[in-house]
Formats: structure tokens, C-alpha cells, sequence
């Protein structure tokens, strides 16, 4: 063989593979492109992460929707509603020309069946809890899950049978959940108690509809557990039909989702643009870049290292792009409030008088100014301040070393010895405390390297900093091995109770395993209360007890969302903390005047 | 050599089968529950039927299933409706294993196979140069140039090549992936360390070639040093960096995590060690799949090139 016939052998698999590797890439440029990333699904009721959230405000509608700008509800599917005196039953009343993108009509038995396949446990929907709220439901849940346990220890599975546990769990929706499409165009509720902010629930993505035809091709029961199983192409292309302003033309695995507008949607006037795509940059920086090379439009999370550098340039007035905006979420760190640690030691941080110390010996001030340098608002209770109409967050506890070490004292903790360490009255020095936390950001690092200091230095202890992998940060986190630990919260709906229920008695989400008969009787006599005034100051009271006596969490800053885009050019992002964005509306104006 | 290939071929997919149960234990052992997520956690019943659903209860279970579906004997037996069915992935429930790998495999493999090419070219002429001047300019140059590449990261490289000819010259796109020129800038950083292997190997090779008695035989014969070099040093020479080329083809064309980050390419090696951080066991499972496939296919065509270029090589089974 001579040199070129080797060269052309050598070729040929690079032309192929380059080939493979574009097809179908080739498209035109769309209107506006959004660094974002990539959604780990997008079926409406699997949903739970900003950017699938964001996505689906897009592609689907649910009957109410929270406005962009204020938080407040407005009209979605439902043009109309009402509800009894008690807040118990709901009736929502459909608009007539409410399409999908393949033109046919929603109807309520969409919203029946999408609500229905969130309290599916097969499905393991994170948001489930929100329709367990409607009466009957918990009861149906539990009955499908032991259904399904029972069906799994069977000796005899077929797809007869499996098929004839599914058709009886329709029937048992049926009987016992009261949720009713009375016709077409309504869709009736009654709760199994009042709950106050049940509209901020409706209006949630995952309570968006399904499109049922399309479902019922997609869906299939695996004759080994019984559980319903939908095909992964249901999400797709193509296939995947949406009743939202916008549906989904594109969507490559780690790459891009592309949205295009929904001809048959009944308010066209609420679609800003022709095309708008999400890509996912798994490295911040080349984001950032691409930002600037004029790639991108908006980055809807800056987490470069140096963004605390890009927001001086802006506070000097070199930069306009980069904006920083108060969301709906707090960051805190938590005490494990087990009284034994699962190695059998005792755990100093049982004793709220430990805790206290520890919270109060903090300087919040200096974590935000000099460690994060993002200016956040410093936080000393779990709710932030102005994200809920009409609820003022407690005053939590103050930065005051003298009261944290007589605390301290209080707890039997002083230094017994003269060696600037405190100790027991045993004489047994505090144990050394880990502050863990996930090495996925350089963030908590750092926060725990200042605190740490802050801690030795006032409360005379050893303390350690303890940077874990994500899931060995969370085994630990789970089975209750820490002392101090990284956390956090974002709210999801416009009420205290989705911050306060972290900490109730076995809340799926209360690591530190915090119980207090107090707080739990506070939840439960606000769930029960029907006056909204009554009640926001019945969870004031609750708040007060964690912030002010309880302390399972040591709240430092309110989170902050970073947005890198031209407020000249791109138009219709909300600076509102709630951070409900309507990518759907956004606009882009390419040429600026000067 | 027909036995050879036959029997290599019997080996192949025992070999496989032995670096995908290394990697099942290992991806196993790590704690951690693939179905889970940060934020809000489903009830425990609906965790344990999660479980139960996936077989994610039981390794043995789960691994024979797994290899009954991925290997086709599931198929055969009538209790799968694909032949290489490598299932769902645990954490992108949307997408199968096969399709991540069908997206993501041609685009490393392009960037690879283009950037063993590159890094051929580049380490031929920068290690024939040095070999026929050793100690000259061009060599000190060269070897100067490979221990760059060698050493410096390629996520320093990438982003120096991203803020020069993407950023300050605009010749290029900064990241992404869609058009040829995507190509361009990922497949170059990711040769440079290839580059730079190759161009030692084959300066070595070259050095002790040129002062081996066949060389001396062409020098006496007339042939110029020059000519002796490549008319007969050369190919020896190579022999080296061909055995060096099976693995790099296989590392290279799977993708490389770094490149793929800077580079923003959504390609293997960036699904791959996404899928390790998050314990998404079924798509681990299938790029070492495809990741260990390519490997002994490699190894096995780079032993026949070896034989025909170099026949004293007498290739037992």
C-alpha cells in the first residue's frame, strides 16, 4: 500500500465519526440561547430542579400560575375559581380555548390523571406531597404501596395480573380521592384540611396537566413489580405534546432544549420570542466567555470563582451585566440534635444551650464580607424577609461571645484547667467539632475554615473543617454522623409552612432528626386554623421558638440568585426572589443604540 | 495469524466481562443511593420500591439482569425487546443508557480520532527532526515542546486556546457543539499530550535505529543519512508508538472529562464521570462497556499491524 492509501484508511473513520457526530446539528441560530443546566427529565410530574422547573413554566400551564413579577396568582388554565368557607372544597373552572400543541382541547380529566400520577408511588414523584393534601389521597397512597409490596411477594406475576392491579387502582382513585373532572371544563377538590396557600400549590409546575392520548401510547406495566413504567421517548420531540405558551422542538442529552412557540396556545401575546434554547456549559467559566463573546444571553447561574470580583467591577461601574438578586432560600448550617451519635457517643449539640453558643458566636457580617464577598443579607431566622405578603420573620438570635460562653457555662462547658479549653465537669474536654459539608463548591470550605477560627477562638473548642464527596456527604447527613453540617433551603410556594416543615417531627427532610413537641403542636394548631392573619402568627410563633430558643439551624445569609445578562438588550427576566421566571416572555433586542 | 485473531477474538469478550464486573463492585461498594437527589426525599416505602422496581436491592439480581439484557441472552429468551438493551439511567430517567452512549460516542470519538491524527503528524516531524540533529536547535525546540505537553494540564491549554482564538481573535466558537469548527479547538488540546508522547518515542526510537548495524549497512551501501532514515530506520522506529496507539486510540476516542468541561462538548467523558459522581450505575456500566470494547479491539488490531510491518514478530495465541 503506498502513503496516501494509508492516509485515506486512516481518514475514514474520523470523516464517519465526524459525521455521525453532526447530523442534525446543523441548525439555525435560535432567537435567544440561555446557559443553563440540562434537565434530568421533563415530565411535568417528575420535576424538581430549578432548571427543569424553569422549562416547564414554558411548555406546560397549570390552572393558576404565579406572575412573574409579583409572585401573586393569575389566571391559567382556569379562568375562574372558588372555594368554600372553610378553604376545603375548590372548584376550578377551565377556559374554553385552552389547547395542546397538537390542537386538541385540555380538559379537567388532564389535570385528574397528571394529579393522579403524582400520588402514584410508583412514579416517586419528589413534589407528591403537594396533592396529598387533597382528602382521600394519603389513604389511596398507602394503599398502592402496600398493593404493590403484596404484588411483589406474590409467587404468581403475569402481566394479567399486573394489568388487573392497575385497572383496580383506577378504581380505588376513583373511590376514595376526592378529586372530580364534573365535566370538560371542571375539576372539583375538596381537601382533607384547609390549606392556606392550596392556590400557591395549583399554580406549581408539577400540578401542570398531561396530554392523555399520548400517555396512554407511552405507558406500560411491568408485569414483575406491577409498577406503571413510561417510555423515556414520551419526553422528546416530537412526541412530548405541551399546552404552555411554548413547546419542546429539541432536546439533546447534556447539549440543548429548544423551545418554539405552541400555535394553539390562547394567549400568544404572552410569547416574546421565536426560539429560545437552553444549553448546558458544564464548566461555569467557558459560560462566562461564551457570554461575552456575545454566545449567550443569560447565564441563569454565575458560579465562577471570581464572580465575587465581577460584582466589585460592578459596584465600580465597569460592568453592567452581572446582577445580583435576593432569592427565595437561606443558607444555614445544621446541629445533629440526636442525643446519641450513631457511634454511641453522647452528642453535646442535644443540649440547646450548645447550640445557642455556638449560633450566637458567629460573625455573619464577616462570612458575607470577607469569605463568600457576595454582600449576602445576613440571616438570623429561616424565613427571608419580604418573599411572603404579610409574614415578618422573627428576630433570631444576635452575634454576642460573652452570652455564647456563659451559655456555655450554663451547660456545664468551661475551662476547668487553665488550658484555654473547655471542659466538662468530668474534666473531659468538648469533642472535637466536624463541620461537614459537600466539596462539590468551594463555598461551605470556606465558610467552615472561617467559622472554625471563629469557634476556637471564642468558645475555646477544636474544630475541624470535614469536605466530603456529595454522596458520602449525604450517607453521613442521612444516617445522622456529623455534628455540624452544611445545609440550606429554597422555598416552593408563598408560605412559611415550606421552610418551617423542615423541622418537623420525622419530616423526610429533617436530618438533624430535631423534634420538639412544641413546634410540632404549633404546626398542627396553624393547619387548623382558618383565619390567614391567625395563622401566619401562629407560625411566627414557631419560627421564633428555632430561631430564638431551639436552634437546630445556624442561618447565616439569605442565598442570593446571580444572573449574567444586558438588561438593555435581553427584557423580561423577574428580579423578583421567588425567581418564578417565564422564559417564554423574554425578549432580545440584538442592536443597542448607543 | 488466522488463529491468532481467533483466538483473541474467543478472549475479548471474557476480558470485557472481567473489567465490567471490577467496575459493577467498585461502582456498587461507593455509599450513596443512585435514585436519590439532592433536595427533597421521597417516603422510605417509596424509596424501597424505587429500589425493589430497578432490582437495586439485591447486586446479584441487578448484575445478572443487566448483563442477560446487555448481552442479548435476554433477547433470545424472548424477555426483552432489544438485543442490547443497556436500561434506563438511574439518574436521567428520560434517556437509556443507549441512546446517552449513542449521542455522546461519535462525538469523543470524532474529537479523539482527529486528535490522534494531529497528534501523529506533530510527533513525527517534531521526533524525526530531533533524531537526525540530536542536541541541534530543532531538537532542543521539539523536546521543549513535548515536555510542555506533556506536563501542562489540558484544561490550562484548553482555556488558553478558547481565550485566544475564541475570545480574542474570534476564529473559533467559544465551546459548544453543533458545527465542524466545534471540532477544531477540543481536538488540538486534547492531542498535545498524545503529541508529545509520540514525538519522544519516536525521537528514541529513531536515535537507536540510526546507530543499529542494518542502518550502518545502508550508510555503506550509499544511501544518504537522511535517506537511510526513512527508507529503513523509520519503520522500526515506529514500532513503539503502534503499540503505544492502541490504548491512546481507546482513551482518546471515549472521551477525555477535561477537554470535554472546557470545551463545553457533550460528550463520554464527561457523561461518564457525571454518572460516577451521581452512582448512575447502568450508564457507569455502559461506557466501561464501550470504554473496554475498544480497548481490546484496539490492542488486538495494533498486534496485526505489528506483525505486518515488522515479520521477525511471530504472533502465538
Amino acid at each position: 500500500m503506498n502513503t496516501w492509501r494509508w492516509i485515506a484508511v486512516a481518514l475514514l473513520p474520523l470523516v464517519a465519526s465526524i459525521a455521525l457526530a453532526l447530523r442534525g446539528g446543523m441548525t439555525n441560530r435560535p432567537e435567544i440561547v440561555i446557559a443553563a443546566a440540562d434537565p434530568f427529565t421533563l415530565d411535568p410530574q417528575k420535576m424538581s430542579w430549578q432548571q427543569e422547573l424553569r422549562l416547564a413554566r414554558a411548555l406546560f400551564e397549570p390552572l393558576v400560575r404565579p406572575d412573574p413579577d409579583t409572585a401573586e396568582l393569575v389566571a391559567g388554565v382556569a379562568d375562574r375559581w372558588e372555594h368554600s368557607e372553610d378553604g376545603k372544597s375548590w372548584r376550578f373552572h377551565l377556559r374554553s380555548d385552552a389547547r395542546w400543541s397538537d390542537g386538541s382541547s385540555v380538559t379537567a380529566e388532564d389535570f385528574r390523571v397528571a394529579w393522579m400520577r403524582l400520588l402514584l408511588p410508583d412514579m416517586a414523584a419528589d413534589y407528591s406531597g403537594f396533592a396529598l393534601e387533597i382528602e382521600g389521597a394519603q389513604s389511596f397512597f398507602d394503599w398502592r404501596t402496600k398493593a404493590l409490596a403484596e404484588y411483589a411477594s406474590r409467587a404468581e406475576r403475569s402481566s394479567a395480573s399486573a394489568r388487573a392491579l392497575w385497572d383496580e387502582t383506577l378504581r380505588q382513585f376513583d373511590a376514595q380521592v376526592a378529586l372530580h373532572a364534573i365535566d370538560d371544563a371542571t375539576l372539583e377538590i375538596v381537601l382533607a384540611r384547609p390549606v392556606a396557600y392550596w392556590l400557591d400549590l395549583v399554580g406549581f409546575p408539577t400540578m401542570s396537566p398531561v396530554h392523555r392520548a399520548s400517555l396512554d401510547r407511552a405507558l406500560s406495566i411491568d408485569p414483575d413489580s406491577a409498577q406503571v413504567e413510561v417510555d423515556p421517548k414520551w419526553t422528546k420531540p416530537g412526541v412530548l405534546i405541551s399546552n404552555g405558551p411554548m413547546q419542546l422542538t429539541a432536546w439533546e442529552y447534556q447539549r440543548r432544549v429548544r423551545l418554539e412557540p405552541n400555535p394553539y396556545y390562547w394567549n400568544p401575546s404572552r410569547v416574546g420570542c421565536k426560539s429560545i434554547e437552553t444549553r448546558s456549559y458544564e464548566d461555569n467559566n467557558t459560560a462566562v466567555l461564551a457570554f461575552e463573546a456575545g454566545a449567550i444571553d443569560w447565564i441563569a447561574d454565575v458560579t465562577v470563582d471570581y464572580r465575587a470580583d465581577m460584582v466589585a467591577q460592578v459596584q465600580r461601574g465597569e460592568r453592567r451585566d452581572l446582577r445580583v438578586l435576593p432569592a427565595f432560600g437561606t443558607d444555614y448550617f445544621q446541629f445533629n440534635c440526636r442525643e446519641v451519635l450513631p457511634d454511641g457517643r453522647h452528642n453535646p449539640f442535644f443540649d440547646a444551650r450548645v447550640r445557642r453558643a455556638f449560633a450566637m458566636s458567629v460573625d455573619k457580617h464577616a462570612i458575607v464580607d470577607s469569605i463568600t464577598r457576595m454582600h449576602e443579607v445576613v440571616a438570623d431566622s429561616l424565613v427571608p424577609e419580604g418573599s411572603i405578603p404579610g409574614y415578618d420573620p422573627p428576630q433570631g438570635l444576635p452575634y454576642n461571645v460573652d452570652a455564647a460562653r456563659a451559655l456555655l457555662a450554663e451547660a456545664g462547658w468551661r475551662d476547668r484547667d487553665g488550658d484555654a479549653r473547655i471542659e466538662n465537669e468530668a474534666g473531659e474536654p468538648f469533642p472535637v467539632v466536624d463541620i461537614l459539608f459537600s466539596n462539590s463548591s468551594t463555598r461551605y470550605g470556606a465558610m467552615g475554615l472561617a467559622m472554625r477560627e471563629m469557634w476556637r477562638d471564642a468558645l475555646g473548642v477544636e474544630v475541624e473543617v470535614l469536605g466530603k464527596d456529595t454522596k458520602f456527604f449525604r450517607d453521613d447527613l442521612k444516617r445522622g454522623q456529623f455534628l455540624v453540617a452544611r445545609g440550606g433551603w429554597f422555598g416552593d410556594f408563598g408560605d412559611p409552612a415550606t421552610f418551617l416543615d423542615l423541622l418537623r417531627s420525622g419530616d423526610g427532610n429533617n436530618d438533624r432528626k430535631y423534634s420538639s413537641a412544641r413546634f410540632d403542636g404549633l404546626l398542627a394548631e396553624a393547619a387548623a386554623e382558618t383565619d390567614p392573619t391567625k395563622r401566619l402568627a401562629i407560625l411566627n410563633e414557631a419560627e421564633r421558638l428555632v430561631v430564638q430558643e431551639d436552634l437546630p439551624l445556624l442561618p447565616i445569609c439569605r442565598f442570593v440568585n446571580v444572573f449574567m445578562y444586558d438588561d438593555a438588550k435581553l427584557k423580561g427576566i423577574s428580579t423578583h426572589p421567588r425567581n418564578d421566571q417565564d422564559i417564554a416572555r423574554l425578549t432580545l433586542q440584538r442592536e443597542v443604540a448607543p | 495469524m488466522t488463529r491468532l485473531i481467533f483466538f483473541r477474538l474467543l478472549q475479548a469478550p471474557l476480558i470485557v466481562f472481567a473489567i465490567m464486573t471490577i467496575a459493577f463492585t467498585l461502582s456498587w461498594v461507593v455509599p450513596g443511593n443512585p435514585l436519590e437527589d439532592e433536595g427533597r426525599a421521597p417516603p422510605p416505602e417509596v424509596q424501597a420500591a424505587m429500589l425493589k422496581q430497578y432490582d437495586l436491592d439485591d447486586p446479584l439480581v441487578f448484575y445478572g439482569q443487566y448483563l442477560a439484557r446487555a448481552s442479548g441472552v435476554a433477547w433470545i429468551a424472548g424477555r426483552s425487546p432489544a438485543p442490547f438493551d443497556l436500561g434506563p439511567s438511574l439518574r436521567h430517567p428520560d434517556w437509556t443508557v443507549n441512546e446517552i452512549i449513542a449521542s455522546g460516542f461519535p462525538i469523543s470519538a470524532s474529537l479523539g480520532l482527529l486528535a490522534i491524527e494531529i497528534a501523529l503528524v506533530i510527533g513525527v516531524v517534531v521526533g524525526v527532526a530531533g533524531a537526525l540533529k540530536p542536541r541541534g536547535i530543532l531538537d532542543l525546540l521539539g523536546q521543549l515542546v513535548t515536555i510542555v505537553g506533556i506536563s501542562v494540564p489540558s484544561f490550562v491549554t484548553g482555556a488558553l486556546l478558547l481565550v485566544l482564538f475564541a475570545a480574542k481573535w474570534h476564529l473559533f466558537p467559544m465551546g459548544g457543539w453543533g458545527s465542524w469548527k466545534d471540532i477544531v479547538l477540543p481536538a488540538f488540546a486534547l492531542s498535545l499530550p498524545f503529541a508529545a508522547y509520540i514525538a519522544r518515542l519516536v525521537r528514541f526510537g529513531l536515535i537507536e535505529q540510526m546507530a543499529s548495524d542494518h542502518i550502518r549497512t545502508a550508510r555503506a551501501k550509499g544511501l544518504s543519512r537522511n535517506q537511510s532514515a526513512y527508507r529503513h530506520a523509520l519503520k522500526n522506529a515506529f514500532l513503539p508508538v503502534l503499540s503505544y496507539l492502541g490504548p491512546a486510540i481507546a482513551a482518546a476516542m471515549t472521551g477525555s472529562f477535561v477537554v470535554e468541561k472546557v470545551f463545553a462538548v457533550p460528550g463520554m467523558g464527561r457523561h461518564f464521570v457525571n454518572a460516577v459522581l451521581s452512582k448512575d450505575i447502568t450508564l457507569i456500566l455502559g461506557i466501561v462497556l464501550v470504554y473496554s470494547s475498544i480497548l481490546v479491539l484496539m490492542n488486538l488490531i495494533v498486534d496485526i499491524l505489528y506483525a505486518a510491518i515488522d515479520p521477525r514478530i511471530q504472533l502465538e495465541g
